[in-house]
């Protein structure tokens, strides 16, 4: 395929270089740096509203750059952005896709968008239906489905293309436990095939659990960045938990005296 | 409880204005200024326009000329609420999204759909407002008349816009008891669409009543001017609804008739403050009894027959594209739009609207000699309407090309597929939609006035490549102002700012084509050309300038679309 000219074997999956983002005065990214290696599930965790999802944005193209660049695959996001979206998928943490299509319609209608062929696009769709046990609701319009049957379509949708690098903003809200453990599932099969993930998420479970590195993020600032041993080094403490490393790293700990005078 | 509401209502309009992104700021105060650009000018031109009829003409001519404009100010604005209302009235009082938020407050359900109420008559009545009043304050500053006519004048443009609204409110909730919850934003769409009917089949009796009635106003050889203007403009249709009181007592204030104007002054805000209590009594009780399901709608559900689906899967179709690499986006956007029924009404209601008051304005003026154009007067009406109408209904379908996408815009804007595709895509989509409501509308015509097969064919061709030229510009313009997460569901998918600047393109577009038209006929008239030398040349001229228009705008705003920035 074409894109395949623009793939720097050599390079990182996901590379920023002093991302930023303004929004008037405030800064939601400000001068991000990362690497994220090809096979690696990478957690973003930070308090609301430090800056996770203006990231993923920022990275998947959906807002442009106040300053600095994303590579995806070593593609400038900016320059070439339509050979760059060629390699990630997407799950938003709201399922916004077309109600009145059905299940079934909007896989292949985003199988299409995606350039995949026919063939494929009907195997693809059939093992993704049976997979998020949708295949009995196939045919109907998504607007009866319920929210935790959006978010499956909507990840199915991201699965379709079976994209280098996965973006999860927040990948199990509103899913039942079964999905939840499916999700989890096709992240490490993804990562173990050679694929990327980059999830954003407030269960500090799920990210010590699966990433295999975690970044944080507080007021646009990346503060920290490892592995679990990393992390731990940083805040000094060697049996510290992620949720101990997270709050004490993002000052959370201060709030416990505001919670004891509450109740 | 009220006032504080309102009062919230209008700090989070005015914080619009101070904070946010710096773009969507300076989109909002265009907006306003533009509306209040538009508000002047029309202000401006209507007291030259008034003071012009008054000075120049008999006064008594004056007074039916403006009793006329009256009687259509408010005609129109009646009409137009009672069509397109029901489902913006019904969405603000049950499925506004604050609305869960104001029922789990201790404010008490007459308050909270007394606030949604008169939130429904801005959003019903904010254009009118800019385009009509001005009018009416014109006719109140060219005669100098009393202070007292303003807040009269207020408070019957408030009455006329509740009526309607009201209307809405109660035929919708009746409807939304009696019909499946999942279905009701459908069904309240037809609702619409019946009351135009009714409206339609009422209009079409009454007059031939009404002129049995009032025989003086049948037209005459000997007519003069006045008698003219009344038979061609004073329709009796205008009498069967309340907004004639509106415009009479107007009329009468204005003329120092009180007798007349307290009666109809009386009739107005009697009928339309008791039709407001009625209704924000039965939308609380239905609310909090369940009687009605409107409240249900969002979270309803709906299937759809097994016509795709898995079957497809193993039966899938091998035939190649007809447009190679954006098939599938032209197929999802007609699967959307047919099985959006409140849609289609949408855009079918302002047509059914136009032909309705083109049926009885002046259709049966044109073979009468009235309009003396210097060509064919029946052949321009058969070229030029449909174009308008299509054109019309276009605002709505390529103007929503963008913004329509809502939030779901996301998952375009993150596929790998280029602006100028997309952008393609929709112009093609909306440009069959529009050509086929212009074809049939002409083929309509062409019963009417049996032009000859020729013309029809020429006809064709030109909606054809009328509504490919409409789609651009509309849809290039909506490019740049989308609204794509509107206050209320049913709100408009573009900005205040960008429908102006649609009509006035629009407007334009016509004009372009009027002229074009009218332009060749007369050419062809001097030089004394065939009929089918001059359609070519008009054809081969209008071509070309759509050509022109498609390398740029389809540049400019495949720019606009890539650069614009997803942050919801």
């Amino acid at each position: 395929m074409v894109y395949k000219n623009y793939i720097n074997n050599n390079s990182a999956a996901i590379e920023t270089f002093d991302l930023s983002k303004n929004f008037g005065n405030i800064a939601a990214v400000d001068k991000l740096n990362l690497k994220i290696k090809k096979g690696e599930i990478f957690g973003f965790l930070g308090p609301n509203g430090a800056g996770k999802t203006t990231t993923i944005k920022l990275m998947t193209g959906l807002l442009k750059p106040s300053f600095g660049t994303v590579k995806i695959m070593g593609i400038d996001m900016q320059e070439n952005p339509i050979e760059a979206k060629r390699f990630i998928g997407l799950i938003p943490e709201e399922p916004q896709v077309y109600e009145k299509l059905t299940g079934y319609e909007f896989l292949k209608f985003i199988g299409n968008l995606f350039g995949l062929k026919k063939d494929e696009i009907s195997i693809k769709i059939k093992e993704l239906l049976r997979i998020f046990d949708l295949t009995k609701k196939a045919n109907e319009l998504i607007q009866s489905y319920s929210h935790g049957m959006k978010q499956k379509i909507a990840i199915a949708g991201a699965l379709i293309h079976s994209p280098r690098i996965l973006f999860f903003d927040e990948p199990t809200v509103g899913l039942d436990p079964k999905s939840a453990r499916i999700i989890k599932d096709i992240l490490r099969m993804r990562a173990q095939e050679g694929d990327c993930v980059f999830m954003s998420t407030h269960i500090l479970e799920i990210a010590e659990r699966i990433c295999d590195r975690v970044g944080i993020i507080n007021n646009g600032s990346l503060i920290a960045v490892g592995d679990m041993d990393e992390l731990r080094k940083l805040s000094m403490e060697k049996k510290a938990n992620l949720e101990d490393i997270f709050l004490q790293l993002t000052g959370g700990d201060e709030n416990i005296d505001i919670i004891k005078s509450l109740t | 409880m009220l006032g504080l509401l309102i009062k919230n209502r209008l700090k989070m309009i005015f914080l619009g204005f101070k904070t946010g992104e710096p773009g969507k700021r300076a989109g909002r105060i265009i907006g306003v200024v533009a509306g209040i650009a538009v508000f002047s000018l029309i202000l401006f031109y209507s007291i030259k326009l008034i003071s012009f009829i008054y000075n120049n003409l008999d006064t008594k001519l004056a007074d039916t000329i403006l009793k006329i404009a009256l009687d259509y100010v408010f005609g129109i604005i009646f009409i137009f609420i009672l069509f397109s209302g029901i489902a913006t009235t019904l969405y603000i009082l049950y499925m506004s999204k604050d609305l869960d938020l104001l029922l789990s407050l201790p404010i008490s359900y007459r308050t909270i759909f007394t606030y949604k109420y008169v939130e429904a008559l801005v959003v019903n009545s904010y254009l009118f407002f800019i385009i009509f009043l001005p009018f009416l304050i014109a006719y109140g500053v060219t005669s100098h008349i009393p202070f007292i006519y303003y807040p009269v004048m207020l408070i019957i443009f408030a009455s006329t816009v509740s009526i309607p609204t009201s209307l809405g409110v109660l035929m919708g909730m009746v409807a939304a008891r009696y019909i499946n919850p999942s279905k009701a934003r459908e069904i309240f769409a037809i609702v619409g669409g019946l009351l135009g009917l009714v409206i339609w089949l009422t209009s079409q009796i009454l007059p031939r009543y009404m002129n049995n009635l009032v025989p003086e106003l049948k037209l005459t050889e000997t007519a003069n001017i006045e008698q003219q203007l009344l038979a061609i403009f004073e329709k009796p249709f205008l009498k069967i609804f309340p907004s004639t009181w509106s415009s009479g007592s107007l009329f009468y204030i204005h003329n120092g008739y009180y007798d007349r104007f307290a009666i109809n002054f009386i009739l107005i805000t009697v009928v339309s403050g008791l039709l407001m209590f009625i209704c924000i009594v039965l939308s609380q009780k239905i609310y909090y009894t369940g009687w009605s399901g409107a409240h249900q709608v969002s979270s309803g559900r709906k299937k759809i027959k097994a016509e795709a689906g898995l079957n497809e899967v193993n039966n899938e179709s091998k035939v190649s594209s007809i447009f190679s690499g954006v098939n599938y986006l032209i197929i999802k956007e007609f699967k959307i739009l047919f099985r959006d029924t409140r849609r289609i009404i949408q855009i079918l209601m302002p047509i059914v609207m136009f032909i309705f008051i083109f049926f009885l304005s002046f259709s049966t003026h044109i073979n009468s000699g009235e309009f003396n154009f210097a060509i064919g007067t029946e052949k321009l009406v058969f070229l030029l309407f449909p174009m308008f109408i299509s054109g019309f209904a276009n605002i709505n379908i390529s103007g929503s090309n963008i913004g329509g996408e809502g939030l779901k815009f996301w998952i375009l804007k993150i596929s790998p597929v280029p602006a100028r595709i997309i952008l393609r895509t929709k112009i093609i989509f909306s440009s069959c939609i529009t050509s086929f409501i212009g074809i049939f509308m002409m083929i309509g015509f062409y019963f009417l006035y049996k032009p000859g097969l020729l013309t029809l064919a020429a006809g064709i061709l030109f909606i054809i490549l009328f509504s490919w030229g409409d789609s651009l510009i509309v849809t290039s313009v909506g490019t740049f102002f989308p609204v794509f997460k509107p206050y209320h569901q049913n709100k408009n998918s573009f900005s205040f700012l960008g429908g102006i600047l649609m009509m006035v393109f629009f407007v334009l577009y016509v004009a372009f084509w009027a002229l074009a038209v009218v332009g060749m006929m007369l050419l062809a008239g001097f030089f004394g050309w065939s009929e089918f030398i001059t359609f070519l040349i008009t054809l081969i001229a209008v071509i070309l300038v759509n050509i022109f228009l498609y390398k740029l705008l389809i540049n400019i705003s495949s720019r606009r679309l890539s650069s614009i920035e997803w942050n919801y």
